[in-house]
């Protein structure tokens, strides 16, 4: 069905993935339940059953044939569609790079839950953070907004002939699948203009099911062949999508009127602040409140969303840790083993080796598997950097380099 | 570049044409055409010949050769194209009435 | 300061109670007449019927609610059934100047453990729904006659926003809701 005007609806994370996928003009739908992104697919079959959105859903057993269906969907020259989290993300991992490696682009929504075992389901974004190498740009949402949005984006930036990848969209299971709050969906007028334009029956122009024009996809290349090369490929059209990503968010904002940063990454209060946290997911909203209230108390403060973690936006970090002297870097994700522990922060320090800057960064893991973060515990955060600047001295608790910020103590 | 071998067969590029990887599709394909691997007659040690006197036209080596290399002539009778064959001894194997002989190549020089 | 401009509320209720859902309509209620943002947090567990739940709300008439976390010191807490305050972690955030709205038929006694600042309401919500029927396999729903309560109470909305909103959530089954609504608004009242 249509949407003729702007609409304001109550709802939670999960359903204003769905309704992005509605408003994106999705045709083929596949995805498989799983605990926090269940109410996702509920939605999508409701308007797929309803007649609401004249999409083809695609029942399968699981979530490798989830994506395996999408594959072949997508080589057929659909726009198409997924939601997925934590043990469901692995379990699909052969198939998420094989979409990768096919140059499809593929668009699926993460509520990202912490990884068995133990049992878990609440948000940590370790599930998504392990597909990192995939060949999938990885974007983060901090508000049930942005969700929308995010999806949105991500068909225009994936579709894009110079990009050519599939995207994941990841926000914290709970966190915000589950909570609601007011969510503006676009009329259909705005949204042809921003959206490009269906693939027509000729589908991509790079791969393509017709009988007309048959085609064998898949092959085998030898080590002197170009496997080599492709890979490259991968590497380079990726790197390259920062500036499709920047012109994309431009171009949202001035047609729906939402800013996002430079698509890439989100700062708030950053002029003249002294430190500054840099978060991924609905944290990264949640410090703005932090920044806020310290900065009626004096603190000058900022705080930055880090909105894309593939590609890396490594000249965006280059250019705060040259106005900044402390940078807190906040992973809601473990990767066990790694200089710090957490994903973020080790490839924030990487981004600024060789470049000859000395600002500090401090690597913080936090909230992992769920664990509640307040505004008063960030507003700690933003107070341990203080003190690390005024004194350069390191809070006294961290393992390995880095503080596991809400570790429970028994008293 | 590599836009237009979605658009037509004559003008698609072929493997040898790419000059560096910047040049290269997204993706590796390869459409349908003859010998893709070149002429792998030269691949061969042993020939099978068919002999017309055995031969009773029942096609098994036809369906059989995994190259496609076997086709059917106007007179009902099967032809094999040496500029292809393997000489994988397939169709020798399969032949019903043992009418194909697989013969040492040198014996042909 | 910030955190002033926004009103918190705390529902406790147990397993089929329906407080989650409750939590999303005083939210969305909150939303439709007019204040700037609203917030629904369910904290959900592996909770079966029965087992206690908690969810909040939080509502802002001019400030964005940016926060997910949940309400340490709320301004109003529903309380869905008269067990959960003997749960320490539920009596523990009955703090000072908190509103308390309770789903009880009869006064109960804190034994002076509370502060004077604390407001006590009582409304009989499980008495109601079961006198108009509203309830799955005989287990009442409380949320719809905790919410009219609330409307009378906090005075942020009234009837006719609950009518409107639970016409669109609902739809025929609107009218059996809002006539639990309507007898709660007008039976609670201050337990002195």
């Amino acid at each position: 069905m249509s949407q003729k005007e702007q609409e304001i609806k109550f709802i939670s994370g999960n359903v204003a993935a769905a309704y992005a996928a509605r408003s994106a003009k999705v045709q083929v739908i596949s995805a498989y339940p799983i605990t926090p992104q269940t109410t996702v697919v509920e939605k999508l079959s409701d308007f797929v059953d309803s007649g609401d959105m004249p999409a083809q859903y695609i029942k399968v057993e699981s979530e490798h044939s989830v994506m395996a269906a999408l594959v072949g969907a997508s080589i057929a020259g659909t726009r198409t569609f997924s939601a997925t989290a934590g043990q469901g993300l692995l379990y699909m991992s052969e198939m998420v790079h094989w979409a990768a490696g096919a140059r499809l682009p593929i668009v699926m929504t993460i509520a990202s839950r912490g990884i068995a075992p133990p049992w878990n389901i609440w948000a940590d974004f370790t599930d998504v953070i392990s597909q990192r190498d995939a060949g999938w740009l990885i974007s983060f949402a901090s508000s049930h907004q942005e969700i929308y949005d995010s999806v949105l984006m991500a068909y225009k930036i994936c579709e894009n002939e110079e990009v050519l990848l599939p995207m994941f969209i990841a926000y914290g299971g709970f966190v915000l699948s589950h909570t609601s709050k007011p969510v503006i969906i676009e009329p259909d007028d705005k949204l042809e203009k921003f959206l490009p334009p269906l693939p027509d029956e000729k589908g991509w122009p790079h791969i393509f099911i017709d009988p007309e024009r048959p085609m064998m996809h898949g092959n085998l290349i030898m080590p002197s062949g170009f496997y080599y090369e492709f890979r490259m490929k991968i590497h380079d059209e990726m790197m390259k999508s920062t500036h499709i990503i920047k012109q994309v968010a431009l171009e949202f904002e001035k047609i729906f009127g939402r800013s996002y940063g430079n698509g890439l990454i989100q700062e708030y209060k950053m002029d003249d602040a002294d430190v500054v946290l840099i978060n991924i997911g609905g944290l990264a909203l949640q410090a703005e409140q932090a920044v806020d209230e310290l900065r009626q108390e004096g603190y000058k403060v900022g705080s930055v969303k880090l909105r894309h973690f593939r590609p890396f936006p490594i000249d965006e970090i280059i250019n705060i840790a040259k106005r900044v002297d402390v940078i807190g870097v906040v992973d809601r994700d473990t990767a066990f083993g790694s200089p710090t522990g957490g994903a973020v922060s080790s490839e924030c320090k990487s981004a600024l080796h060789n470049t000859g800057i000395d600002t500090i960064i401090l690597p913080i893991i936090t909230g992992i598997g769920g664990r509640e973060v307040s505004v008063e515990q960030q507003k700690e955060e933003f107070k341990i950097l203080m003190k690390l600047k005024e004194t350069g001295e390191l809070p006294k608790d961290m393992i390995h380099g880095t503080l596991w910020d809400g570790v429970l103590e028994v008293k | 570049m590599w836009k237009i071998i979605a658009e037509s067969k004559d003008k698609r590029p072929k493997l040898q044409n790419y000059k560096n990887w910047n040049e290269l599709p997204p993706i590796p394909i390869s459409f349908p055409c003859y010998g893709s691997m070149g002429e792998t007659g030269d691949w061969r040690v042993f020939r099978p010949v068919i002999d017309k006197k055995k031969c009773t036209k029942c096609g098994f080596c036809w369906m059989y050769c995994p190259e496609g290399v076997i086709q059917k002539s106007e007179d009902g009778f099967f032809t094999i194209d040496y500029v292809y064959c393997k000489g994988c001894g397939i169709c020798a194997k399969e032949c019903p009435v043992k009418a194909i002989e697989m013969k040492r190549e040198s014996e042909f020089e | 300061m910030i955190e002033k401009k926004i009103i918190e509320i705390a529902f406790h209720g147990r397993g089929g109670q329906t407080a989650i859902t409750a939590s999303k309509l005083l939210a969305e209620m909150a939303y439709e007449c007019g204040f700037k943002d609203a917030i629904a947090i369910p904290i959900i567990g592996a909770e079966r019927r029965g087992a206690p739940i908690q969810a909040f709300s939080k509502i802002s008439r001019d400030a964005q609610i940016r926060s997910y976390c949940s309400v340490t010191d709320p301004d109003f807490m529903l309380i869905f059934d008269t067990t959960l305050l003997k749960i320490p972690r539920v009596f523990a955030t009955i703090k000072e100047g908190v509103i308390l709205i309770i789903n009880s038929n009869h006064k109960i006694d804190f034994n002076n453990n509370l502060q004077k600042s604390v407001k006590i309401y009582i409304v009989d919500a499980t008495g109601i729904s079961l006198k108009y029927g509203l309830a799955i396999e005989g287990f009442p729903i409380l949320n719809i006659p905790m919410l009219g309560a609330f409307a009378k109470i906090s005075g942020f909305y009234g009837l006719d926003i609950m009518e409107k909103v639970i016409k669109k959530k609902f739809g025929s089954r609107a009218e059996k809701n809002m006539k639990t609504a309507r007898d709660a608004f007008e039976t609670v009242k201050e337990m002195i």
